[in-house]
């Protein structure tokens, strides 16, 4: 136990900026929850973004304009230059181009634009009303609409929370670096050696260096969840729970690290390990995007990271359903690390 | 020379580090990424299909609309209720009062839904007569695409920027650069052989990116060999001027390039949009040379046009000549090296 605390007070004497700054990486997921708040909130209703180029401006090319600006209120993006348009249109920054030539309509689509029928219906609605009567919009019956649920505050501070715990995976192997860098540093000045040498138990070096870790990121998610708690928002899921499943998450990255910055001998493969993994996994795993558009294959890759049980245990709480497999699966992910890291540290002490 | 050249490849070759980001990282984003956001690849949602409970209406107005089904209810109310236990997408209505739409919950199906009728009350009817003309634009590029290209630009900005600022730090800090400098050699014959030692590392850099994007991924680059040529000689010039810049730039850098340089092209990287096109500054991202290059390339590789692409091998081979000539001269009078 004495020497465990004398690896932990002095892992914590040489690392202070790793505790600065996973302090500020959860003040950085605060800011991110906010900053992502306003974009959930203002999703509810997007509007469709359609390019327009009009040859000859005339009462009907206004009339028409004024339908799809107003009455459908799509974002109409109007160039004179067809080129433009379709540059725009492979970039998918809209979804078609719209010209109009005197009273005669095209429209152009990529071949795998899913909606195509929806807005050719739209266009030709306008032009079938149009030629039996050139004033329809004026005489049109009074449409009212009612809605039975619209976006709430809470789901838009539900989805902005899921998003920043993306974040949150990623920031969390910042502190994974310290780690690796901290052993490294221990192999490169020789205090490696002289522990694997000295009567130390291997338990107690890992420990030592895993509790400073695990301070620094409940440092972090502490930050994180503790603001969402006192702020009152509604993450979807109990504080307890959320604050389990980043310690949890927070054990693996400290095991992986370790794992790492043990096995791996230059500077260069632990940061490719580190930072490259880390990338990969979080990528793969749903930590930036959702995995349920991916294809198949990548969606039962993705249950070989953490990452991935980490987010669909956020998902899955999200929506009411339990999640304890999920924790338990990210038990056996952060104990792997660890006795693999031990089996190593045992292997090379022998 | 020669001997610079093979000692710098051998050097990235032993760094498993290096290797990995050079070989491996970028081919597994193009896969990684171009999969992932295939499906989130559009200017909108995609509506999907709609369970539409009507109430009064002459159904020969209901437009024709594949995915969209309509079902006549009981009453108005009994509709709504159908709605709000998500068994419908939305009720409607005819009455004196008009049209009255009870929309669910889903904000996509709402908003087509809403067109539809704002079409139907100004008067639309269903004819056989069509009155738009659709057609396909003819080009198109995936997401797969879209990133085979923007990795080539990371791996060549990001590995060029970090490896040219690292061999003069790594240098000076091994200590060969000093000795280095006492050969009878010419320091600026020495400091032109460094940029040169960057042409194996740069070709790499390129061809272990679109190598498997095209073999193993499937990526489509340009539509012609000749194409593919120019677009890898576009890129491999790139690559050696961002490492010639760079190899400048740690001329004058004291401390370890990798953590101030990996993170300021990051960070120009992002800004390009080369993570995600959706990141995009007016006026501001138009000038980054990332993103010049990016659109250069797909102005090859979707309209087979090749002026951007020979204009940017151009400008680059007059940045590497200006920053080879520049650093000699700075290399061969500094004192202090």
């Amino acid at each position: 136990m004495r020497n465990i605390f004398i690896v932990f007070v002095n892992t914590i004497r040489r690392s202070k900026s790793a505790i600065a700054v996973t302090a500020a990486a959860g003040i950085l997921l605060c800011v991110i929850f906010n900053l992502m708040l306003p974009l959930y909130a203002t999703f509810s209703q997007p509007g469709l973004n359609l390019g327009l180029c009009v040859y000859n401006e005339t009462a009907f090319s206004a009339d028409f304009k004024a339908y799809l600006a107003d009455d459908l209120r799509m974002k109409l993006t109007e160039k004179a230059d067809y080129d433009e348009l379709s540059k725009m249109l492979v970039d998918r920054k809209i979804s078609g181009i719209i010209e109009v030539e005197n009273d005669e309509i095209t429209a152009t689509f990529l071949d795998d634009y899913a909606n195509r029928a929806f807005v050719t219906a739209y266009l030709e609605s306008y032009l079938s009303a149009v030629s039996v009567n050139p004033n329809a919009r004026a005489t049109a019956i009074p449409l009212t609409i009612t809605s039975a649920n619209s976006k709430t505050a809470q789901e838009a501070q539900q989805g902005a929370f899921r998003t920043s715990t993306g974040f949150f995976l990623s920031f969390s192997f910042i502190l994974g670096l310290f780690i690796a860098w901290q052993i490294f540093n221990d192999r490169g000045g020789g205090v490696y050696s002289r522990v694997k040498a000295s009567n130390m138990r291997t338990a107690s070096y890992i420990s030592g260096i895993c509790l400073e870790g695990i301070l620094c990121t409940l440092l972090q998610s502490g930050i994180f969840i503790g603001y969402l708690a006192i702020s009152g928002k509604d993450i979807g899921m109990n504080f307890w729970f959320a604050a389990l499943l980043c310690l949890l998450y927070s054990l693996f990255v400290v095991g992986f690290s370790l794992f790492c910055a043990l096995v791996f001998k230059s500077q260069g493969s632990i940061i490719a390990t580190v930072v490259g993994g880390s990338s990969i996994m979080c990528m793969i795993g749903g930590a930036y995007f959702p995995i349920a558009t991916a294809p198949e294959f990548m969606q039962k890759l993705a249950r070989v990271v953490p990452q991935y049980w980490f987010s669909d245990a956020v998902d899955r709480l999200q929506s009411g359903a339990g999640a304890g497999f999920h924790l338990l699966v990210l038990t056996l992910f952060a104990l792997l690390t660890f006795i693999l890291s031990g089996v190593w540290f045992a292997y090379e002490k022998s | 020379m020669i001997y610079i050249i093979k000692k710098q490849f051998l050097i990235l070759i032993r760094d498993k580090g290096s290797l990995f980001f050079t070989v491996l990282f970028p081919a597994l984003l193009v896969m990684i990424l171009g999969n992932m956001l295939d499906k989130l690849d559009n200017p909108d949602s995609v509506i999907g299909d709609i369970n539409l409970q009507y109430i009064g209406i002459n159904t020969k107005i209901l437009p024709k609309i594949d995915g969209v089904s309509f079902i006549e209810a009981s009453s108005f109310e009994a509709a709504k209720i159908a709605v709000e236990a998500d068994a419908a997408t939305a009720a409607v209505q005819f009455s004196e009062r008009g049209i009255e739409l009870y929309q669910g919950r889903d904000s996509i199906k709402n908003r087509a839904l809403e067109s539809v009728f704002r079409g139907i009350s100004i008067g639309a009817v269903n004819s056989e007569k069509t009155f738009v003309q659709t057609k396909n634009l003819g080009y198109n590029r995936t997401m797969l695409d879209y990133y085979a290209v923007t990795m080539i630009a990371m791996i060549v900005f990001m590995g060029g920027g970090v490896s040219g600022a690292s061999t003069v730090f790594e240098e000076r800090k091994n200590g060969t650069l000093s000795r280095t400098a006492m050969s009878p050699k010419s320091r600026a014959s020495l400091y032109f052989g460094t940029v040169l030692s960057f042409l194996p590392q740069s070709a790499l850099q390129v061809i272990c990116t679109m190598l498997p994007s095209i073999l193993i991924f499937n990526a489509h680059y340009a539509n012609t060999i000749a194409g593919n040529l120019l677009l890898f000689s576009m890129f491999f010039i790139v690559g050696i001027s961002t490492c010639s810049v760079f190899a400048l730039v740690g001329l004058f850098i004291k401390i370890n390039p990798t953590m101030v340089i990996m993170p300021a092209v990051w960070a120009l990287m992002f800004l390009s949009g080369s993570f995600a096109q959706d990141v995009y500054i007016t006026g501001f991202s138009d000038i980054l040379p990332p993103r010049l290059v990016q659109n250069a390339a797909f102005e090859l590789t979707i309209f087979g046009r090749y002026e951007k692409c020979v204009s940017a091998i151009i400008v680059s081979a007059f940045v590497l000549a200006l920053s080879s000539v520049l650093g000699a001269i700075i290399f061969s009078r500094k004192a202090k090296i």
